[in-house]
């Protein structure tokens, strides 16, 4: 009886919630424009994290509201937010047995796994991994690989870093000591360097100290970021502080001081948060610049070629200059540093803070790399090996010998901090 | 002067644990628990951002944050108090529902909103708020008529019954205040601690820290605040371990948990050596 | 604590399904306008769910983490050990099926090391159980908090290995277990059936299932018929834990594969939590109900797609449990 009576009890009260469930699922659905089209296309995003993050899923978010604007009723753009790595393979699966889709936007890299399995078993779907190695899916002719790439951003920040900074100290919040991360940490300090040496501060920038915190442990973690912040600027007096982590707290942090009356700074990550606030009226005093990313165009490009029934397997890594309509660079006068184009770009530059002649030379190098003509791992450069939370595993040694320039895996697989770093801090 | 800048980061930072334990005391000292408090914090948390966006002011973004804790807490008392449901199977179900609801809020767009300044009239209030709420708290439960069978009904329902107390009207009494100060606390994480900003699991296991500080703090109003900093203290000097004394960070971030499940282990051993400080029975 | 339903029938559930219906509305009210098309859309995803292949068996892998968590747990509540620490046994399940097939160096077959992953996740499962049953047989911790605070120590150890010492390639990822160890649908499905069972004879077929009963409805007296209650409890913490250990093994083996801070799972203990009081403690009942709610998590994926935001979703589940515990109260009156 007891079974019963439950069964019974549970089937109506849920055939009651799912009403109201239904309900919800119209109001959410795109409206689509009414016409014939040549070829509509059916696309499905798979996010790792919430929409509502500020970082990694909502630009990718925001970059598929971008086809789906640009298109207008050519692309149907779904998404499926928050899928754990685990079930990444089944969710992707079972949407794709259910509706013929023609391309699927895996953004994580633990998706690699579930990318890989499906492509054997959906060859006329084209899958699109964000940030996995194009050696993974070597055998694969149907599926490719892309990622916007923040070094050379991340280098911009350092000087700007370097050239604003009062202590000579400047610091790091990382999430993981992973390569794409140390690489940031590493352009972040050189271009720190380069900034202070500009300005003739710093002893010409051989005092200045970058400190990095021990890694986070997890993309999300704002409290643990915030109080690694706050812990660079008590224990330290660091002034500017660079991180990774997905809700950008550590820029919460640069303001609550500014609030204060003790100037410190931080930048956008992954979206454009001065922008964010100033739609509600507020300016953010604490910011310096930053890296945005704009997923949007190299979404464009893959699908207006799938469109017209191109795929070509490649492996797409954008920078500076990168989907921009003109590439060429330009008179530092004329320079579009701080202004949203292509795929990665700098967030507004505080024109206030940041000094004339560094935001010149910011904005002399943002040129000079959309054309590769600047790079900044380029040799000489000094540093150590570390390990996981950041412990020094050697002394340092030439890491970079002069005049070369680090290639593809060099900078894939990095695992050393320049020399200046000081770290675990 | 280092040592005092960490102290005083970590109460800034601790507040919102310090204010949802503080609610939490009173929920216990009535026997009875509420392992809402973290879905009560993150829907609040995501209330005041919509509301301050939509207001275009702070202050009444975090007196909805507030009522939205209130909200929460009348689904327990209406159910647990009410209908004698499980209390914590309803506690379990507040978490989990008002961490979903929060994200559904705030999928409609609401993620930066006006925060509330540090060092603000109303930032400082809130300060004040919180260091003489726990002497209040202890005045009242401990030398008022109310608070005497606040505790009376908290260490022996039936005796308290028999006496003739208002069982049910006590509880829902204290359960309203419990989603109040856990509705302050979101709204405080979202519109202080973070820059007016909500964002998916913004609070992070804050909520049940702070049910383990109520333990750790022996229900006691006064220690529970203390208890609460001290995890404040741990969370906020996390990176300060790990430099200066070389700690693997895991170890370090891991610390505060630890922390509570020692304190509970000790709460026995306290109780047993002096039996006049034996605790409620919420559980 | 949950009193039988009623035997008679009684209108009174209809109550719940308004309480239901209510609850359904003022999401989708919160949603936006409400529409007639929803309806179409809602009902052909429906049909979906419950009749096509690929989501039937995704449903059936997800059922191996959710309904081992509950099956333990109906035993554990039933004796009053309310733990909810199957979410931390389930993650340390996985972490050692891991370690032993891809980084113990052991290189075992995988006729041999399916099997012993099950045991061995098992066991990490039940010693976790046992040290949360320990504190509170000897020194009274409350094994709610005491188990909600191990699984934060266990998700960060995840994130330390995963990030740190067994972490391969440029991103915070582990190696991934081999095809040959895979374990499909079937398994999975007969691995938690065979659990169910044991939970299920061991409650209703057993001298120790009665002893359960009688401690949890009345410890006092359950002593005064010379029953331990230590080692009730201790033994109720260890089975718990050892099911969502073995959850663990097969969540690892049906469709993890890997580690990493972002494969970490949404909760399945917590659902099985839910789940097993949803089935008023009664692990047939909840072997069905994790079936259940392992289908709504898959049609909530397919919503998604449609446009439906996950928290609706999470709410969803929540609501669902509430509204039958409320009208089982109802009609038990």
């Amino acid at each position: 009886m007891e079974r019963r009576e439950f069964l019974k009890l549970a089937g109506v009260g849920i055939a009651g919630l799912l009403l109201g469930f239904g309900t919800g699922y119209y109001t959410r659905t795109p409206q689509l424009v009414e016409r014939e089209v040549p070829r509509r296309l059916k696309t499905l995003w798979i996010y790792v994290g919430p929409i509502a993050d500020i970082g990694w899923t909502a630009a990718h978010h925001e970059g598929r509201g971008y086809v789906e604007t640009r298109f207008g009723g050519l692309v149907e753009t779904k998404f499926i937010e928050k899928v754990s790595e685990a079930e990444a393979r089944k969710v992707i699966e079972s949407e794709l047995t259910r509706e013929r889709y023609d391309a699927v936007f895996a953004t994580s890299y633990g998706f690699k796994d579930a990318v890989k399995e499906l492509a054997r078993d959906f060859k006329d779907v084209k899958f699109y991994h964000c940030s996995g190695e194009f050696e993974a899916f070597q055998d694969l002719p149907n599926v490719t690989t892309y990622f916007a790439e923040f070094y050379q951003l991340y280098y911009l920040n350092g000087v700007a870093a370097g050239a604003v900074t009062e202590s000579c100290k400047v610091g790091y919040v990382p999430a993981f000591l992973i390569p794409e991360v140390v690489r940031h940490i590493n352009a972040y300090a050189l271009g720190a360097v380069h900034g202070a040496k500009l300005m003739g501060k710093c002893g010409d920038g051989e005092r200045l100290e970058i400190y990095s915190t021990s890694p986070l442990k997890s993309w999300f973690a704002p409290d643990a970021a915030a109080a690694s912040a706050r812990h660079l600027v008590t224990r330290y007096n660091v002034d500017v502080i660079a991180f990774t982590e997905d809700t950008t707290s550590v820029l919460d942090v640069a303001e609550e001081y500014h609030t204060k009356g003790v100037k410190v700074y931080s930048f956008s990550h992954y979206s454009n948060m001065y922008e964010y606030y100033k739609k509600i009226g507020k300016t953010l005093k604490s910011h310096l610049t930053g890296q945005v990313a704009n997923w949007g165009p190299i979404y464009e490009y893959l699908l207006a070629r799938l469109m017209a029934g191109v795929f070509v397997k490649e492996d797409i890594w954008t920078r500076i200059g990168d989907f921009t309509p003109f590439r060429w660079r330009l008179p530092v006068e004329r320079s579009t540093a701080g202004q949203s184009e292509g795929t990665v770009y700098l967030a507004p530059l505080n024109t206030e803070v940041i000094p004339a002649k560094a935001l010149a030379e910011i904005k002399r190098i943002y040129e000079d790399m959309k054309e590769m003509a600047f790079e900044p791992f380029t040799g000489p450069i000094r540093g150590y090996k570390i390990d996981f939370d950041g412990r020094p595993q050697e002394e340092p040694k030439l890491k970079v010998e002069p005049g070369y320039r680090l290639g593809r895996s060099e900078l894939w697989y990095m695992d050393w901090f320049y020399e200046k770093i000081i770290s675990p801090a | 002067m280092v040592v005092v800048d960490y102290m005083s980061i970590a109460f800034i930072t601790s507040i919102p644990i310090i204010l949802a334990a503080l609610g939490e005391v009173l929920v216990e000292r009535s026997g009875r628990v509420n392992l809402g408090v973290e879905g009560m914090m993150a829907f609040s948390a995501s209330i005041s951002v919509a509301v301050s966006t939509l207001t275009g002011s702070p202050l009444i973004g975090l007196i909805a944050g507030g009522m939205a804790g209130v909200i929460l807490s009348t689904v327990y008392t209406l159910t647990v108090i009410g209908l004698k449901l499980d209390q914590i199977v309803v506690g379990l179900i507040i978490s989990l529902a008002g961490l979903g609801l929060a994200d559904l809020i705030s999928s409609a767009g609401y993620r930066v909103g006006y925060n509330i300044p540090h060092g603000s009239t109303l930032h400082n209030t809130l300060i004040v708020i919180t260091i003489v709420l726990p002497p209040i708290l202890w005045l009242i439960l401990y030398r008022t008529p109310q608070g005497v069978e606040l505790r009376a009904v908290g260490y022996d329902e039936h005796v308290a019954r028999e006496r003739g107390l208002r069982v049910d009207l006590i509880r829902a009494v204290t359960v309203t205040i419990g989603g109040l100060t856990a509705g302050i606390a979101g709204a405080y994480m979202a519109l202080v601690l973070y820059n007016g900003r909500y964002f998916s699991g913004i609070t992070g296991g804050w909520g049940w820290l702070a049910i383990g500080s109520v333990i750790l703090g022996y229900w006691h109003p006064i220690g529970v605040a203390v208890a609460a900093y001290t995890i404040g203290i741990l969370l906020t000097t996390k990176p300060l371990l790990t430099s200066e004394l070389g700690l693997p960070p895991t170890l370090v971030t891991i610390t505060p948990y630890i922390a509570v499940i020692i304190a509970l282990t000790l709460v026995t051993i306290i109780s047993r050596r002096k039996p006049s400080l034996i605790p409620p029975k919420p559980l | 604590m949950n009193p039988m339903l009623a035997s008679r029938p009684s209108l009174r559930p209809l109550v719940g399904v308004t309480i239901g219906l209510i609850a359904g509305f003022a999401l989708a009210l919160i949603l936006g306008s409400i529409s007639p098309a929803g309806f179409k859309g809602m009902a052909s995803s429906l049909v979906w769910v419950y009749t096509s292949p690929a989501p039937l068996i995704f449903t059936l892998t997800l059922l191996g983490p959710i309904a081992c968590a509950a099956v333990g747990l109906t035993l554990a509540y039933r004796a009053r050990f309310i733990t909810i620490g199957s979410e931390g046994q389930i993650l340390l399940g996985s972490i050692v099926t891991l370690w032993l097939i891809e980084y113990s160096d052991l290189n075992l077959h995988p006729t041999i090391a399916i099997p012993t992953s099950i045991v061995l996740g098992g066991f990490a499962g039940a010693f976790l159980g046992f040290v949360v049953g320990l504190l509170r047989v000897y020194v009274n911790a409350n094994e709610i908090l005491v188990s909600l605070m191990l699984n934060y120590v266990i998700l960060y150890i995840l994130n330390h290995l995963a990030s740190g010492p067994w972490r391969v390639g440029p991103f915070a990822i582990t190696r991934s277990v081999g095809e040959e160890y895979r374990l499909g649908p079937l398994a999975i499905v007969v691995t938690t059936v065979s659990l169910t069972l044991l939970c299920w004879v061991l409650l209703t077929r057993s001298k120790f299932g009665l002893a359960i009963k009688v401690y949890g409805r009345a410890p006092r007296v359950a002593e005064t018929y010379g029953l331990n209650s230590k080692t009730i409890v201790l033994a109720v913490a260890m089975l718990s834990g050892f099911t969502s250990g073995v959850g663990g093994v097969l969540m690892m083996l049906g469709f993890q594969h890997n580690l990493s801070p972002m494969s970490v799972s949404p909760g399945y203990g917590y659902m099985g939590v839910l789940v097993s009081w949803l089935s008023a403690n009664n692990p047939l009942v909840a072997l069905l109900a994790s079936w259940f709610f392992s289908s709504i998590l898959v049609l909530g994926r397919s919503l998604q797609a449609s446009g439906l935001p996950i928290g609706y979703v999470l709410a969803i589940q929540s609501i669902i449990v509430l509204s039958v515990m409320i009208a089982r109260r109802l009609t038990s009156r």
